[in-house]
């Protein structure tokens, strides 16, 4: 799956542009995101495009958290669809991840100015 | 759902008999799952299900399509994953079968929710969605032979 970054107030934001996240992408997107994930890096990804994930998509997510927690680093998610939500919390990840409604409110939540 | 008697060896079984029945068959490669959602979504909306339960119902598919493809076959994409789908006026019951390796049901029963989601690589929860998602999930397993995945979901019937 392809993808953008911007930096805003040091903060990166990744925008997940495929409308699937499945087993036939998951691992090559947790791959690709490698570089993103440095030490300590403030993250967020907007998943606006995004219209279907399953559980290797949730575990590709998850690992990306994990891996910035360790190094002291900080994942937050953002513009989820429905149906993207319905899932998160069917497998309770919604008490896992911070998800916020907006990119603006994400960045806020980092102190960040918008 | 209509039910029809059956003499088998001296036996009498009842058989099943439901209105619709359609079948995809499938290489046993996970680009192929875009396709499959693409059926059940389909299928999903012609026997009454809202929007949202359509959306499980491709996941739970999905879920069992992958396991199959990543678990049972290894990922080699030259073999083949059957979807049937059969529809009744109140129900959907959908039977993934494929002839790779089997696995035991049970011990990914016995996993806790949590382990699951760290330990992702069993399959185990993508089992745990399909149950969490269909009314009723049932694994038919010969080893060698044929695994069979059947999973049924009722119709929510709206009241005026």
């Amino acid at each position: 799956m392809e993808f953008t970054t911007e930096t805003v107030s040091g903060v990166t934001i990744v925008t997940l542009l495929g409308e699937t996240l499945d087993a036939s992408n998951a691992k090559a997107l947790k791959t690709d995101l490698v570089p993103v994930l440095a030490p300590g890096a403030k993250l967020v990804f907007d998943m606006k495009a995004l219209r279907f994930v399953d559980s290797s998509g949730l575990g590709a997510l998850l690992s990306c958290l994990r891996q910035v927690h360790s190094s002291g680093g900080d994942l937050k998610l953002c513009e989820m669809a429905k149906t993207v939500r319905a899932l998160f919390e069917l497998v309770r990840m919604h008490r896992i991840f911070e998800i916020y409604s907006s990119r603006e409110e994400a960045l806020r939540s980092y102190g960040a100015e918008v | 759902m209509r039910c029809s008697t059956k003499a088998r060896g001296g036996r009498i079984s009842a058989v099943a008999q439901f209105e619709k029945s359609f079948t995809l068959q499938v290489p046993s490669s996970t680009q192929n799952l875009a396709l499959i959602r693409e059926f059940v979504s389909a299928i999903g909306a012609q026997a009454g299900f809202d929007e949202k339960d359509v959306m499980r119902l491709q996941l739970a598919v999905d879920e069992a399509c992958a396991n199959v493809i990543e678990h049972a076959y290894d990922l080699e994409a030259t073999h083949e994953v059957t979807i049937r789908a059969l529809i009744d006026d109140d129900l959907i019951r959908f039977e993934i079968v494929d002839q790779g390796k089997g696995f035991d049901p049970a011990r990914i029963e016995e996993q806790n929710l949590d382990a699951l989601i760290r330990d992702r690589r069993s399959g185990g929860l993508g089992l745990r969605l399909i149950r969490s998602i269909m009314d009723d999930v049932q694994y038919q397993i010969v080893p060698g032979e044929k695994n069979e995945l059947r999973m049924m979901k009722r119709l929510k019937k709206h009241t005026a």
